[in-house]
C-alpha cells in the first residue's frame, strides 16, 4: 500500500544518503553486491527488503526472489544489534531469529553501524573551514557533555530511589531476603517431613 | 471507446479519426518531453514516485529476468528494474514517441544505467518481439494514450512468457465522491494553468485531464484484461482511486 511505499522511500533515501557520505562504505557495498536482507519487525506488519546492488541500497516492501538472510526482531532489538557481542545473547533470549547467511547480516550491520562521516568536510563548503572545524568540535563537546550528564543522572536517580525514596532495595538486602526464604523452605521441608512421620 | 463504423476515437473530449490519434498523442508528448519529470513531480506533488514504487513492489521481478517497460517515458521504472534484474537480466524501455525515448535514454545514461537496458521505439498494439519473451511487462501511465487498448492488451499477452505478469499503472476513477470533486476541480482548473506557466503548454495538460476522464474505470479495465486472456486479474486503488494498479498473469 502507498503508506508502506512512503516508509520504504524514506528509509531508502536516508540510508543511501548516509552511506554515500562515508567514503569507506564502497568496499562493503561491493562485497554485499546482489545480496538481499529481509527484516521482519514485530511492531510493523510490512516486511522490509534491503536489496544491495551496484553500490546502492533499494528498499522494497515485497520481493519474490531469493533472500540471503531473514531477521525477525523488535525495534528495541534492532538498536541492540549495534553491539556485535550481544547478537548471540539476543538469539538465546529468542529476541532475534536469524534465518540464512549470518555473514551477510554482519556485513550489513557493519555497513550501517560503522559509518564514519566527516561532518566538518560536509559543512565546510557552506561555512568555510574554520567555522566548520569549530562547529564540529563544539558538537563533539556537546555530545560528550550530554553523555556524561546522562550517565551521572542515571547514577543519581538510582541512588535516590534506593536510599532516599526507599522504593528499591540494595543487592545485599536482596541477598539477605533470598537467604531468609531459603531457610524458610528448609524449615517447611523439615516440618512436612515431621508431619509425615507422625501420620505414619 | 473506439467506434468502428465511423472509424473515430476519442482524443481527450474530442472525436478524431482513428488514424490521427497516434500522431495527435505524439504531438502532445513531443511538446512535454523536456519538462516531463518536473511536471510529474509538481502535478502529483511527488506522489507519482510512491505509485511507481508500489508497482515495483507488486512486480515480483527477480535477478536474471527480462522486463519490458512499455510507454516507459523517461525511464523511472526502468532504472529500478535494471538494478533488480542485474547483469544476467535485461530491461527494454519501449515508447512510441522518440522524443520521450531520447529524454529517457539521456537520463538513464546520466544515472549510470547502461549495461542491461535497451531502447526500442515501438507501438504497444504491435510489439516487435517474439512470443513468450518477457517475465514482466509494465505500462505506467501509457495505456490511456493507446488508440486500441484491447489490441494492445492482446499484443502484450502474446509477448509475455507463461507465468509472466502484466502491470498496468494508470489514472482511474476516485472511489470517494468528495475526493472526486476536488480532483476534478484541480485537474480542469489548476492543471492547465500550471502547464502554461511551467511548460508553456496548457493544451497538452488539458488533454491529460480529459484523457484521464475518458479512460475506462477500474472494473472495465479489469474486464478488458480478462477478455485479452489474462488470469487472476486484480486491481489496487492508490490515493483513493485516483490511480489504480491492475495486475494480471498469463498461464
Amino acid at each position: 500500500m502507498p503508506f508502506s511505499s512512503l516508509v520504504c522511500a524514506g528509509i531508502e533515501t536516508t540510508i543511501n544518503k548516509l552511506v554515500s557520505l562515508d567514503k569507506n562504505s564502497a568496499s562493503l557495498l561491493d562485497t554485499l553486491d546482489g545480496k538481499v536482507v529481509h527484516i521482519k519487525l514485530n511492531e510493523y506488519k510490512e516486511p522490509l527488503y534491503f536489496y544491495i546492488a551496484s553500490r546502492r541500497i533499494d528498499v522494497f516492501s515485497n520481493y519474490e526472489g531469493d533472500v540471503s538472510v531473514t531477521l525477525t526482531l523488535g525495534i528495541d532489538t534492532l538498536i541492540a544489534l549495534k553491539n556485535k557481542q550481544s547478537i548471540s545473547e539476543l538469539i538465546k533470549q529468542d529476541k532475534l531469529i536469524i534465518d540464512g547467511d549470518i555473514k551477510v547480516l554482519q556485513q550489513f550491520s557493519d555497513l550501517l553501524t560503522t559509518l564514519d562521516i566527516d561532518w566538518a568536510e560536509i559543512i565546510s563548503p557552506y561555512t568555510g573551514d574554520v567555522l566548520a572545524h569549530r562547529i564540529s568540535q563544539q558538537a563533539k563537546k556537546i555530545n560528550g557533555a550530554i553523555q556524561t550528564q546522562g550517565q551521572s543522572a542515571k547514577v543519581h536517580f538510582g541512588d535516590y530511589i534506593k536510599h532516599e525514596a526507599k522504593l528499591t532495595i540494595s543487592p545485599l538486602e536482596f541477598l539477605h531476603f533470598c537467604d531468609q526464604i531459603e531457610s524458610l523452605t528448609t524449615r517447611v521441608d523439615q516440618l512436612s517431613a515431621a508431619i509425615t512421620t507422625l501420620e505414619n | 471507446m473506439s467506434n468502428n463504423e465511423n472509424q473515430t476515437t476519442h482524443f481527450g473530449y474530442e472525436q478524431v479519426d482513428v488514424k490521427e490519434k497516434a500522431s495527435k498523442v505524439a504531438e502532445v508528448f513531443h511538446s512535454v518531453a523536456a519538462k516531463y519529470d518536473v511536471m510529474n513531480d509538481l502535478m502529483s506533488f511527488g506522489v507519482h514516485r510512491l505509485w511507481k514504487r508500489f508497482a515495483i513492489d507488486c512486480s515480483g521481478v527477480r535477478p536474471g529476468q527480462k522486463v519490458l517497460d512499455l510507454a516507459g517515458g523517461t525511464g523511472d521504472l526502468t532504472a529500478k528494474f535494471s538494478r533488480i534484474v542485474g547483469k544476467e537480466g535485461q530491461v527494454i524501455l519501449a515508447d512510441i514517441n522518440d522524443s520521450m525515448l531520447k529524454v529517457g535514454r539521456d537520463k538513464l545514461r546520466d544515472l549510470g544505467v547502461v549495461s542491461n537496458v535497451e531502447y526500442v521505439q515501438a507501438n504497444a498494439q504491435a510489439l516487435p518481439f517474439p512470443e513468450n519473451t518477457f517475465d514482466l511487462v509494465t505500462i505506467a501511465f501509457g495505456l490511456r494514450n493507446v488508440t486500441d487498448k484491447d489490441e494492445a492488451l492482446r499484443s502484450i499477452y502474446r509477448v509475455l512468457k507463461p507465468g509472466g505478469r502484466l502491470l498496468v499503472l494508470e489514472f482511474s476513477k476516485p472511489s470517494n465522491e468528495l475526493l472526486s470533486k476536488a480532483y476534478d476541480m484541480y485537474s480542469f482548473n489548476l492543471l492547465p494553468s500550471m502547464g502554461k506557466i511551467i511548460a508553456n503548454d496548457s493544451e497538452s495538460y488539458k488533454y491529460l485531464a480529459e484523457s484521464i476522464r475518458m479512460h475506462p474505470d477500474q472494473e472495465t479495465l479489469k474486464g478488458m484484461m480478462d477478455t485479452a486472456g489474462f488470469e487472476q486479474t486484480q486491481y489496487y486503488n492508490l490515493t483513493g482511486g485516483i490511480v489504480a494498479l491492475h495486475r494480471g498473469y498469463k498461464f
